[in-house]
């Protein structure tokens, strides 16, 4: 006679979890990864927002106050290194591990061991980079482009900038490997294409941004580093070479870069403007075509961020009008988000008011990209504050603003309590009030003249440079506020229910909350009742 | 996913067990031939303007994106068929056909089912007799697997079969 015996070693309960270090060092859960990513950015977030506050503090007044010159050039260089590389995409990448799983109903990601690492390698990786600013020479200082000949004249922290820049690029790499992976792979049953939620849509065109970018940003800094150690010529005009070359193949890699920074944001606000106006998402294949036509038209408008280095007049008028030519689908993307909340029954919870700043805010950005990318127009704005105030407000007003967005959203589901909504809102209204007087005093800055990256100026701007320190002291210390929203709702609060939000649509609400230890332990059947939308 | 199959004299059932996968090889080689098409094309025109450094990290990167997706498919690709008679338990494993077959004396043969010690891995559903064991649906999702479990434990419960 068979025997058919079931071991029940432990009480049936799959919500088992590892515990103590060893769970946060060798985890290949999605969940646990995408806590370290999200803990790793907020961290890096408030490293970055300190260089800032000494760029800010140093600008407050004309005059040298506080920081020598080479120590100010260090400050915007490793700020903006730490704000993208450090914040924007590993915060994305951890909403991804978290959300993507659930989102289309998979266990976890396809390859988690893959996940561990590419997680880890990213403290390393930023371990060079800042050890940098306590070696002979002084931290990088050429700008985050890096360009040459400039950041070839860099101290001990050259080799340090180039591996720090080849660990963040392998990290990223592995990321989006496994990213294309678990989509292709690991859909649950009835999970078509269009039925994806846009949050994993966005991704996965991020993705492979990702996998068409960074070789040319590897290759580049690679070139740089053969150029200092080894005698090769690519960017020294002495050896033959052409510094310029370099511009050109840096932002080959830097434009799609803006998109691998903003793509994700789109997708986290996509998600959320429908719940909170209680409608489906307004035109979602146009919102997916809309976003890979972005994606595609980013390989083809690198130099409007070089149109003064003297390039050909037909060179000029291309990159101009492949520019403009973005303003379609990224207007498409915000007649949609517009048209979701025409005649919704809308609701203004913190994640609404962030995403409705976003909608705002990014569009003044977006805006002021479009007077940058009219080439007469550009040759006055070019290296001036108006870039700095263009580029912060779709970052800053964009990218950081849907990530919090997404965190206030998110933040129920992965605890199970829901978080404070007035000092949420209290948050909302401290940042959005105080990031406005920061940058938007910039634009006048730049078009009255005044250059970036110096830590001194004329006297005709102080008085906007004082009000745009104020507003970002203010910001600045309006994210401990954020900070203390997010420990006070980990630590406890009210429970909510598996699906939080009243409107709220999609495969990760029918999850408990917080969800188990491994997400879906049987694929649920998709239809379109029960897709995103 | 398990899919159960009951022979016309019922003297014999057979489970049909695969892993999930949701795009087939096919059209995943079709995108993955685009995006190392795009991605090398770019290194090649950068090699050609002498920026000779730029292809190797492009052909890396491709192949490490193919790597990866051949170890999904792989994994994904496998099928495992459990036939259970009245004196036999055959499990034959392969891809394209059976390529291992193992047979255990039904009389003798007796099912698993493993939680780590420390809960951290899935559990494994073993099938033992005579020293020998073998796992059966290792790629399964916990709930599935428990699901499996119970079938084959009614299946070699049922004295018709």
């Amino acid at each position: 006679m068979s025997e058919a015996v079931i071991h029940e070693e432990h009480h049936d309960d799959h919500d088992h979890k590892p515990t103590g270090i060893g769970r946060w060092l060798f985890s290949t859960n999605h969940k646990d990864i995408g806590t370290m990513y999200l803990v790793f950015a907020l961290v890096m977030f408030f490293i970055g927002g300190a260089m800032a506050l000494v760029i800010r503090a140093e600008l407050f007044q004309p005059g040298l106050q506080y920081v020598d010159p080479v120590f100010f050039n260090s400050m915007t260089t490793v700020h903006a290194l730490v704000m993208i590389f450090g914040v924007v995409m590993p915060a994305g990448v951890g909403l991804a591990n978290w959300l993507i799983p659930m989102m289309i109903g998979s266990p976890d990601m396809a390859l988690p061991r893959l996940n561990n690492m590419s997680f880890w390698i990213l403290p390393f990786a930023f371990a060079l980079l800042l050890s940098t600013m306590f070696m002979e020479g002084g931290a990088p200082n050429g700008g985050w482009t890096m360009y040459p000949p400039l950041t070839l004249q860099l101290g001990n922290a050259f080799p340090f900038l180039i591996f720090a820049v080849h660990f963040l690029g392998i990290s990223s790499i592995m990321g989006a490997i496994n990213i294309i992976a678990t989509v292709f792979n690991m859909r649950a049953p009835g999970m078509t294409f269009m039925r994806l939620p846009l949050f994993v849509w966005t991704w996965i065109i991020t993705a492979f941004l990702l996998i068409a970018s960074l070789p040319v940003l590897a290759g580049a800094v690679t070139m740089m580093l053969t150029d200092k150690f080894f005698g090769t010529s690519f960017f020294s005009a002495a050896g033959g070479g052409d510094p310029v070359m370099f511009q050109h193949v840096f932002w080959f890699f830097g434009h799609p870069e803006v998109y691998i920074l903003i793509l994700p944001a789109f997708g986290i606000v996509s998600q959320i403007i429908p719940t909170f106006a209680r409608k489906p998402l307004f035109g979602y294949e146009s919102m997916v075509y809309a976003t890979a036509s972005i994606a595609f038209l980013s390989f083809f408008v690198w130099a409007h961020h070089m149109f003064t280095v003297g390039m050909p007049l037909a060179g000029e008028l291309f990159f101009m009008y492949a520019t403009m030519s973005i303003a379609v689908p990224t207007g498409v993307k915000i007649f949609n988000w517009v048209a979701t909340m025409w005649r919704g029954s809308m609701t203004f919870e913190t994640p609404m008011l962030f995403s409705l700043a976003f909608v705002i805010l990014f569009s003044i950005g977006g805006f002021s990209g479009l007077m940058l990318g009219i080439t007469p127009a550009d040759f006055q704005y070019h290296d001036t504050y108006f870039v700095v105030a263009h580029f912060h407000y779709v970052l800053v007003t964009g990218a950081v603003f849907a990530l919090f967005a997404g965190t206030y959203y998110w933040l129920p589901k992965w605890t199970g309590h829901m978080y404070d909504e007035t000092l949420g809102k209290w948050h909302f209204w401290l940042s959005t009030i105080s990031v406005n007087v920061l940058f938007f005093p910039q634009h006048f800055l730049g078009l009255a003249g005044m250059p970036r990256r110096i830590p001194d100026y004329s006297v005709q701007f102080a008085d906007f440079n004082m009000i745009s320190s104020i507003g970002g002291f203010a910001f600045g210390f309006s994210q401990l506020l954020f900070l203390y929203v997010v420990i006070k709702c980990v630590r406890g609060g009210s429970k909510v229910s598996d699906q939080v939000w009243e409107g709220a649509h999609g495969l990760e609400w029918t999850l408990p909350s917080p969800p188990p230890f491994h997400s879906f332990t049987t694929p649920p059947q998709v239809t379109d009742a029960t897709a995103h939308s | 996913m398990i899919y159960r199959v009951q022979g016309s004299n019922k003297t014999r059932v057979d489970f049909v067990v695969k892993p999930n996968q949701a795009m087939s090889w096919r059209a995943q080689m079709t995108i993955y031939s685009g995006v190392a098409a795009v991605t090398i094309t770019i290194g090649t025109l950068f090699y050609l303007k002498g920026l000779t450094l730029i292809l190797p990290f492009s052909g890396l990167e491709i192949l490490a994106l193919g790597i990866a997706l051949y170890l999904c498919a792989w994994r994904s690709g496998i099928r495992e068929v459990i036939s259970i008679s009245s004196d036999e338990i055959v499990i034959e494993r392969g891809r394209t056909g059976p390529e291992n077959r193992q047979v255990f004396q039904r009389p003798w043969a007796k099912l698993v089912l493993e939680r780590s010690w420390n809960n951290w891995y899935p559990s494994r559903l073993l099938l033992r007799s005579h020293g020998r064991q073998t796992e059966i649906g290792g790629f399964l999702n916990e709930q599935e697997r428990q699901g499996l479990a119970e079938l084959l434990e009614q299946a070699l419960a049922d004295k018709t079969e």
